[in-house]
């Protein structure tokens, strides 16, 4: 019998049960003791908070979502799904809520990073779905206005909800042992609905009197490109880089609503990581990010960009623990992010420390069937007197067939 | 599968989410403006109208009863009873087996009582008259000076008012003792009003008190009937409900320039809504916009008919309760007066207290119609043709009594007014 049909008859009903249970695991700890993503007021500045499709893994490791050891599959870099010999599909649910100051809590959900691998031919080709900018927030303003000589109480309340993606199509592949490439091509997807409306007292105006409302719904378009390399130099180092090149981000008024196109000229992404064994069971990852967002802050009608957005971290991953004869890493990690929208002139950014766990439910001898990844993140962002601290979870749910 | 289903789960798990809101009003990337507009009645109204006669005083719940009210108004109460019961049911002498039919009884007397309002009325006496009408008349359409007015002829009365009568009974009510009174009636009187076949029949109540206006909230004639089945048998029965009107004079005065309605027969102020494309709200809206301001549905956030407060033409038809008023399109205005209207589509307001109408005139009075005025100015196709933009202001509900409102009308200082609100902005933007 081959390797693969050896995997394939361990399979079976054992894997199904275990991804529902990986599944049901990881919705209650991401829906205890919070409900929501750590969701940001900075969304309002720009074109929303930067969003990154990171799994719980890269989550909990402080990292940039690339060099991690193994094989696995996210958009952030493209060569890592090179080792995946079986179908392989994956999920990360993410919640939290932020605690603004001076305000209230926020909370959302979100499914940041979601693909589908097929290995044929010893290529491995994948379909996934990542976050890009979340532009989900609100703002409501009272105020007394003079209509017609009377002072009238009124509300004014703006809102967007949406967000934009990137939806690509990519392959991967081994060149030799230590070397693997991939590349991705997809576009960016999305709507965002953005709502202006007024409301008048009728105590002071008169009975009837109805809400004034103004919307804009934009649907995103644009090309996007990324490629990658991962490269083990030495058995116990790895390291990876990969770049994303994005053609003019365009938000389009959907057909039925008024408005002009705007056309956002998007940073060449710079990523690298990687992942060093130092010991038997421990290893350290460290990865880092640039993009250079001063063409966009030109295209944009209100609000400023940073030149140069950095975002760099790192972990520590112990695999010696195990739990019920599974194997469980035990993960920590830091992160420093440069959000690259100005908020009201004041440069953002946002630190946070992490930790998380690994659970592998169905193994083989080498190949983990289904994997549960746990990610915590305690954090908080800042921007001039603008502060908000967050808690975010992150579960991702991996399981494969062949 | 299990997976698919453990997506699914996560999707609706994460379904209440919470936004997060900046009360910073300087986040808020739209630039509003929210202004007056006053547009005087020629400005959005055309082929004004104050058309009389709908309903009529027979369809008012309650009966009035007025003697020199306001030094003017005479009102009586004409009243047709129905037939009396076929039968009544009586135990023959002797019998054992119980009541039995008995189709002959005689009417050997009765009673009009009157259940009168005694709001308001204090510690006064009335006299009251009950009269035996002697002339043929119409229950639909008679009026002061006429028993009937139908297709088939106008009848005047002999003598105005429901004249002449036969006098049945008089009475004195004091409305701090009882809310009724109760009038004697003979035999033969008694079985005229029974009788369904003579025209003539019906009782007219009025008061002799000056400056009285009562109220008859209810109205029932009692018979004592002897039955032949067993003679030494009184047994009271009601007749059945007949139909109750009242006749009044003067007919109430109209002017071109006073908007009136209400009344019975009721009047009603017609016009059709003509809205211009633009609207100027003058100079200090003016340094905020950009004038002219297009008028659109999107922007109005508020509409209504400002008027104000006229003293009734004829006082003795100055209302002496609140009032309300309601405003509904006319459904096919070449058909005027007989075009149906409309569901009303004003916001219901709280009704109009009397003393707008005679010691606080010119009182401001809104109609809002916001949702109406929106659907006018962008039809929603997709429900059929737009509202008729011809409109008629009437009493709610119709009729509702003598009381006749009235408002200042075109042509007058205080005309009517098209008081708009609307919001403008350039939009909203793109990030």
């Amino acid at each position: 019998m081959s390797r693969r049909g050896r995997i394939g008859a361990k399979m079976g009903s054992e894997l199904v049960r275990s991804a529902a249970l990986a599944g049901a695991i990881a919705l209650t700890v991401t829906a205890y003791p919070s409900r929501g993503n750590a969701q940001s007021l900075l969304a309002a500045d720009g074109l929303g908070l930067l969003s990154e499709p990171l799994d719980a893994r890269s989550r909990a490791l402080g990292g940039a979502g690339i060099g991690l050891s193994g094989s696995y599959l996210t958009e952030r870099d493209p060569a890592a799904s090179a080792g995946l010999l079986l179908s392989t599909a994956t999920m990360t649910f993410q919640t939290g809520a932020s605690s603004i100051e001076g305000g209230e809590t926020a909370g959302h959900t979100r499914f940041p990073n979601i693909g589908v691998s097929y290995p044929y031919g010893g290529n491995v080709f994948a379909v996934r779905v990542a976050s890009f900018l979340d532009q989900e927030w609100e703002a409501v303003s009272e105020q007394t206005l003079d209509i017609g000589g009377r002072s009238v109480n009124s509300v004014d309340r703006f809102r967007s909800t949406g967000g934009i993606a990137r939806v690509t199509v990519g392959w991967s592949r081994q060149i030799v042992q230590s070397l693997s490439a991939g590349v991705t091509f997809g576009t960016y997807a999305g709507t965002t609905r953005r709502t202006f409306s007024r409301s008048l007292d009728p105590e002071t105006v008169g009975s009837g009197v109805e809400a004034f409302t103004s919307g804009l719904r934009l649907q995103a378009s644009g090309i996007v490109v990324g490629a990658g390399l991962g490269w083990d130099p030495i058995p116990l180092v790895h390291v990876a880089g990969a770049f994303t090149w994005s053609d003019d981000l365009k938000l389009s008024p959907s057909e039925g609503t008024a408005g002009r196109e705007g056309v956002y000229r998007m940073p060449l992404e710079l990523r690298g990581g990687g992942t060093v064994t130092l010991t038997s069971g421990l290893a350290l990852h460290l990865g880092v990010t640039y993009a250079d967002w001063s063409d966009t802050g030109a295209d944009l009608a209100v609000g400023t960009t940073r030149d140069s957005a950095w975002s760099y971290g790192g972990g520590l991953e112990w695999s010696g623990g195990t739990l019920l004869g599974r194997t469980v890493p035990i993960r920590i990690g830091a992160r420093h992010r440069d959000l690259p929208f100005d908020s009201n002139g004041d440069r953002a950014t946002e630190r946070s420390l992490s930790g998380g766990l690994g659970f592998d439910l169905v193994e083989t001898e080498t190949l983990p069937l289904a994997r549960l990844e746990f990610g915590v993140e305690r954090g908080s962002r800042k921007a001039g007197p603008l502060t908000e601290d967050y808690w975010r979870t992150t579960a991702s749910v991996r399981v494969a067939a062949g | 599968m299990w997976f698919l289903a453990t997506i699914a789960v996560a999707v609706g798990s994460g379904c209440a989410d919470a936004v997060p809101t900046s009360s910073d009003g300087g986040r808020i990337p739209v630039d509003a403006e929210t202004i007056e507009v006053r547009l005087p009645f020629s400005s959005f109204a055309r082929d004004y109208q104050i058309l009389s006669g709908f309903q009529s005083p027979a369809e008012v719940p309650t009966l009035t009863i007025a003697h020199e009210w306001a030094g003017e108004l005479e009102s009586r109460p004409v009243i047709r009873f129905g037939s009396l019961p076929d039968v009544v049911n009586v135990i023959p002498p002797g019998s054992t087996t119980g009541a039995q039919p008995d189709s002959m009884f005689q009417p050997v007397s009765g009673k009009v009582i009157l259940r009168l309002d005694t709001l308001g009325l204090g510690e006064q006496r009335f006299e009251l008259e009950a009269d035996a009408i002697l002339t043929p008349w119409h229950s639909e359409t008679v009026s002061w000076e006429l028993a009937a007015d139908t297709l088939g002829g106008r009848l005047p009365w002999p003598e105005p008012g429901g004249g002449p009568v036969r006098p049945v009974d008089s009475a004195t009510w004091f409305p701090i003792v009882a809310d009724s009174v109760v009038f004697d009636i003979d035999s033969l009187t008694v079985t005229e009003w029974a009788d369904a076949d003579l025209p003539d029949r019906g009782l007219r109540v009025r008061t002799t008190t000056p400056g009285s206006r009562l109220s008859v909230r209810r109205l029932d004639l009692r018979v004592m009937v002897r039955s032949e089945i067993n003679p030494d048998t009184l047994i009271q029965i009601s007749a059945n409900p007949g139909r109750a009107t009242f006749i009044y004079t003067p007919t109430p005065l109209v002017s071109d320039t006073v908007l009136m309605v209400g009344g019975a027969p009721a009047a009603r102020a017609l016009f059709r809504i003509e809205l211009p494309e633009t609207v100027d709200p003058g100079p200090e809206a003016c340094a905020r916009v950009s004038c002219p301001v297009s008028l659109s549905a999107d922007r109005l956030l508020f509409a209504s008919l400002a008027l104000r407060t006229f003293p009734t033409l004829s006082p003795g038809f100055a209302p002496v309760d609140s009032v309300a008023v309601q405003v509904r399109p006319v459904l096919a205005p070449p058909r005027l007066p007989r075009s149906p209207l409309s569901a009303p589509i004003q916001v219901a307001g709280p009704p109009l207290p009397p003393e707008w109408f005679s010691t606080e005139p010119q009182t401001p009075y809104e109609i809002g119609m916001t949702n109406y005025f929106r659907s006018l100015i962008q039809p929603d196709t997709t429900r059929g043709p737009g509202p008729s933009s011809t409109l008629a202001i009437l009493a709610d509900p119709e009729p509702s009594g003598l009381d006749v409102i009235s408002f200042f009308g075109p042509g007058s200082e205080a005309a009517p007014e098209l008081r708009l609100i609307l919001t403008v902005t350039d939009g909203v933007s793109i990030p």
